[in-house]
This record gives structure tokens, sequence and C-alpha cells, in this order.
């Protein structure tokens, strides 16, 4: 080998060597100081939460809330009769099927949004309208909260009660979540005649409740 | 928990994996002190001892994903893949659809020494070998990062997770027969100090708004006796003990964990200007005693949100996400088992070798070395080319294949009077965090060692 090849060969494997260690660059965007990682996760996006077990509001428990001495008590439960001058459209009757979202670790919680699915079933000759508010732990009402639901409930009967599913969006401000559950609000649109008999056991039922998160659950470091 | 989390990740990153348990650009080094380790009929001309824990320090790593599959640098400050402002896109496209693989080891050379004697040389070394193996199902980073967007059924099987660490007693010699053919051999002792497992063989998620669903099966095993293994009732009332794994706790070791025996070949052929040389490693096996053993049953775990209590209004969400947390922890129950032992595969290493003298201080070299590995065989074909400084001062560079990507290397193997130097690297690491820890996929590993020379 002459000696020129042979200075090539060195020059070669030098600059082969070196410019490999150079290739190992750092990169101080990538920080693993313990103060520097931040460990923010996002969690449950588009998942649905099954709510399961329905809950049953039965007649006594609206009757109860709206204007008494509507219903008359009869052997198989109630018949009404409104005397006159008491306009029953337009009562409401509030009722909280999901709480406790408090609980949760607030300061460390971001929700930017959730929706609750439900099914009502209505087996009452009464037709609802449907409206929801956030509410506070004592179950007052809570401002800042956007909570979007809309709807009416057809009347219905013990043979064929009617079915109508909705979907509540609930949107706290800036993802905290400053209140503690949030309050369905039936407001009778459309009362039976005088005379109309309601057996006991009938009543609205909640059916098929889910929780989704269309942004997941992001908990703050 | 977060600190445990960096603190395996950063260990793993950290941890070079050998392909061999030295550097594969060593292989055609002359005069390399410690290539009887790749092939045991390879032996310097000089007999030499390590300085204690600078004689031979080996790290590599291999796998399909880097740290930086993990984590972001986002607004100043390092954020996990999970974090909401990382895309989903960006995520993924860190992983290889189907199973990632990880393998990784430390060796360190606590004792070795060469001696001679009525024209036989022998070598005696003590090395502590330190592996880490895992398997990560491409489904498993989608469902942690998208959730149920991604779909509202996934296959997480194949989530596997080994660490093994051993002490490796050896002794090897070579020896010639005629003028051409040099044969060599290692014979080693193995004393077993930990071996770590976790197998998710099947693990099957259904999520959808009328019920979730998750089934599958795992395993876990240990083998260290400074375990103290707590156990628990089952909550579930499947079975009578479940494993408590916050509640073990560990002692100092009493004794060994395990022990085995293992033999290396190896045979180099002389033909003057061209050396043809062939190796086997690691063949044997460590007999393991594991007093940690768990297993879950083949069940599967239903929630449809029936354990809600959705009467009065009061504490549902809350119950709701509890009930859920604990119904899908209950599914992960380890049912304690008797103590078990278990027979552990070394990885068996073989290696082709061939190289060619161009000159008294020039050669070029070929290697193909198939290395099997329950979870991550590799396999790397290698050339490389040697020069030869004054008959002290030798300069190796390489460049090849592997089933990770492409691989190059460089080591220089400095001879003085009474010290040899080396330092080496098979792949670059290539781009470093603050803490010079290993970002990208990682096809690297590095050597350096320091040995008197007599």
């Amino acid at each position: 080998m002459t000696s020129v090849t042979r200075h090539l060969l060195r020059v070669c494997l030098a600059a082969f060597c070196s410019v490999g260690l150079a290739s190992c660059v750092v990169d101080n965007s990538y920080d693993f100081s313990e103060d520097n990682v931040d460990w923010t996760v996002n969690v449950l996006k588009g998942a649905d939460l099954p709510l399961g077990s329905s809950q049953r509001i039965s007649v006594g428990d609206l009757i109860s809330s709206f204007a008494k001495g509507i219903l008359d008590v009869s052997d198989d439960g109630y018949i009404v009769n409104v005397p006159a001058g008491i306009t029953v459209t337009g009562q409401k009757f509030g009722f909280v099927p999901v709480h406790g979202i408090s609980k949760m670790d607030t300061d460390k919680i971001r929700i930017n949004s959730a929706e609750y699915h439900l099914d009502l079933k209505n087996d009452l000759p009464v037709a609802l309208g449907i409206t929801a508010e956030a509410v506070d732990a004592d179950d007052n009402r809570v401002e800042g909260v956007l909570v979007e639901c809309s709807g009416s409930v057809a009347a219905g009967t013990e043979q064929n009660p009617s079915t109508t599913s909705l979907t509540m969006k609930v949107t706290p401000a800036g993802g905290v979540i400053n209140f503690d559950g949030f309050r369905i609000i039936l407001t009778i649109e459309q009362f039976p005649e005088n005379g109309t008999p309601i057996g006991s056991s009938r009543g609205v039922t909640i059916l098929n409740s889910y929780l989704s998160f269309p942004e997941g659950i992001t908990h703050i470091d | 928990m977060k600190k445990i989390i960096l603190s395996i990740a950063t260990a793993v990153a950290i941890c070079l994996t050998a392909q061999a348990q030295t550097l594969q650009t060593g292989y055609f080094v002359d005069n390399y002190a410690y290539a009887y380790r790749l092939n045991p009929a390879f032996c310097p001309d000089y007999t030499f001892i390590g300085l204690p824990g600078l004689s031979m320090d080996y790290a590599s790593a291999q796998s399909n994903f880097g740290l930086k599959s993990f984590f972001y640098p986002l607004n100043g400050k390092t954020v996990t893949f999970m974090h909401p402002e990382i895309q989903a896109s960006e995520v993924l496209s860190g992983f290889k659809q189907g199973i990632n693989k990880l393998n990784a080891e430390i060796d360190v050379n606590l004792l070795a020494f060469s001696f001679k004697s009525r024209g036989t040389y022998g070598l005696i070394d003590v090395n502590l070998r330190n592996t880490i193996d895992a398997t990560l199902p491409y489904e498993m980073m989608k469902f942690f990062k998208m959730g149920a967007e991604g779909g509202q059924s996934y296959d997480l099987s194949g989530f596997n997770t080994r660490a093994t660490s051993f002490l490796e007693i050896g002794i090897a010699s070579p020896w010639r027969v005629g003028r051409t053919v040099t044969f060599g051999m290692r014979t080693k002792a193995l004393v077993g100090v930990t071996d770590l497992y976790m197998n998710v063989d099947r693990l099957n998620v259904k999520l959808d708004r009328n019920q979730w669903q998750v089934s599958g099966q795992a395993c876990v095993a240990g083998a260290y006796d400074g375990f103290n293994i707590a156990a628990k009732p089952s909550a579930a009332g499947n079975y009578e003990e479940v494993i408590d794994f916050p509640n073990i706790t560990l002692n100092k070791p009493k004794g060994p964990n395990g022990v085995g025996f293992g033999v290396d070949f190896g045979v180099n052929i002389d033909l003057g200007k061209w050396e043809i040389s062939a190796s086997i490693v690691d063949l044997g096996c460590i007999f393991w005693w594991h007093n940690l053993y768990g297993h879950t049953p083949e069940t599967s775990w239903t929630y449809d949100g029936s354990e809600a209590t959705v009467t009065d209004g009061s504490d549902t969400f809350g119950k709701t996400l509890e009930n859920a947390a604990n119904g899908f922890l209950e599914m992960f129950q380890f049912r304690k088992e008797y103590e078990n032992q278990e027979l552990g595969l070394l990885p068996i290493t073989g290696r082709v070798g061939v190289k060619r003298l161009m000159s008294s201080d020039l050669s070029f070299g070929g290697l193909l070395t198939y290395r099997y590995n329950e979870f991550c065989p590799i396999f790397e074909a290698r050339a490389s080319a040697d020069y030869l400084l004054r008959d002290k001062f030798d300069f190796t560079a390489s460049v090849g294949v592997n089933n990770f990507g492409p691989v190059f290397g460089a080591m220089t193997n400095l001879r003085f009077s009474h010290l040899v130097l080396f330092a080496g690297v098979d792949a670059y690491a290539g781009k470093l965090s603050k803490q010079f820890i290993p970002l990208g996929r990682m096809n690297c590993s590095a050597l350096f060692g320091a040995n008197l020379k007599f």
C-alpha cells in the first residue's frame, strides 16, 4: 500500500469516527429534570361510560311538586281533577340524576365538554318539555356552565309509552369543574282532562343513560 | 409513581444493547483483549489484568421506538404522549404496526485476567450481565392515546417484559491444531441474581355505551429471595389469595436465585491472506427459583353501570367512576401460586466471519451474526475495515444492517507498554436529551475499557 493510500485511509477513518460522534447531538428541548416534566394526560376521549340502572319518577313524585289538589285519590291511583282557576301547564319538576361530580379532584381535572345521553320513557298521559341546568352540592343553580338540552316528551299510555332520546351537552367555563351535578327540569306542556285516571304505578323512567366525553378527561399535573 | 415511570424509561433508554457481550466492531480488531467474548478462539498476544470497574463496560439497546415516542417538548416543558395537545397521528407514527420490541443490555466486567502456562493461554473473567426485553403492541399505544376514538374494540395482547441479571464466571482457552486452525472454548458458571417478567398473553377491551368488557390473561413471576410477598383475599371472591403488589417489600438478598451453566465454542482458520472464523456463544441456561408467581384467571370483567346507585342523585358520578376503576383493577388480580422453578435459556448467538489481510497494517472483514432471543431475535450483517498503526494502535470502522436498521461503528484499541485502552461504538446514539439520554429508535451500543498489560 502506498503512503498516499495510507494517509487517505487514516483521514477517512478519522472522519468516519468524528462524523459519527458529532451526530450525537444534544437536543435541550428534551429536558427530563423532575421539575420540567409535565405529566398532564388526557383519557377516555370518545368513550361512553355506561350509567346503567334506570331511574323511575312516579306520578306521585311529579304531582307532589306541582300545584297541589289537581289529582283526586282513587282506588287505583289518581283521577285528574284540576280546580277552576288553576293552570297546570308550565308547572315544573326538577330532579338530579347525576351528582357527586365535584367529589373528583377538581383542581386536577379538566373536562372541556361532556354529554349525558338518556332515554325517557313516559307512560303518563302528560306531555312534558325538558331543559336542564347545572347545580352545586346543595342543588342550587350554578352559573357559567352551559347546559344545552331541549326537547319534549310526548304523552304516553301504559300499553304504549312514548320514548324520547335526549342528549344534554355540558360545557363548564374553561373546563373547570365548579358544579356538582345537573338537574333535569320537566315542564308540563299538556295535561289530561278532568276525570282521566292515572294509575299510581305510572310515571317517567330514565333508561340507557351514559356519559360521553368528546374531548376526554384531562388530569392536570 | 411519576418518578418510577421516568426512572424506568430512562434506564431502558440508557441501557444500550448487546447483540453480543461486546462490540461487534471488535470482532476484527487485532489484539483486542476481550475478543474471546465474541469468539473464544481469539486471544491477544499479551497477558493482561483488568482494572476493577474499568476493565470492560458495555451497554447497548435496540428498539423500534425511542424515548421521543413517549415524550415531547411543548412550550418549554417535556410532556407525555397522552398530553391533550399532542396529536395522535404524531404519536402513532413513532411506533411500528404490530409488535414493537426493545432489547437492552449492560455488561460490567468485575474481574478479568489472562495467563500463559506451558504454551497454553487462559482467560478468566467474572461479569455481571443485565438484560431487559420488552414487546409493546401498537394497539396498546393507540388505545392509550386515542381512547375510544380509535374504535370500540382493542386487542392489546402481546405486552411482555423481562429483566434478568446474573453473574457469569468464565474460563476460556484457545488451542491451536496444526499451523492454521485454532479452536477455542469458554465454559462459564452462571449465578442468577434476579429474574422478573410479566406476560400479557391475552387482553381484549371493548367499550360501548351499554357495556365495557375486558377479558384477558396474564402472568407475573420473579426470582429474588429478597421479596417479601404480600397477599390479600380476592375481593372478587374468585379465589383465596391474590398478590398484593403495593405491599411487597424488598429485603437484602440472602443468596443466589438461580444457577446455570453455559459454554461458548469458536474456531479460526488462518489461510495466510484470509481468515475464516465461526463461533457459537451463550449455549446454556439458568434454572431460576421464582418465589413470586401469579397469574390471572381466564375470566372477563364487565361493567354496565348497574352498580351506580341512581336513586336520590347522591354521589352517582363519583361512585360510578370508582366502581368502574375498581372493577377494572380487580380483573388484574394475580392469584398467588406456589413457588415455581423455570429454565431460562441464554440468548444463543452464532457468528461467521471472514477477514482479508490487504497488507501488514490493513485488513477488511465481513461478519454475519444471529442472536436468538425469546422476544427480540437479531440478525446482522456487518463489514469492517481495520488499520493498524505502528503495531500498537488499531482503528476500526464498520457498517452494516440489522433488523432494526442500518448500523455503523468505530473502535480504537490502544496498546501501550503496560496499558491497554479501548473504546468504541457499534452504532451512534443520534439525538440525545439534555441529560444525554438517547431519544430516537435505539440501535446503538458503546464500550470502553482499561487493562494492565504484561
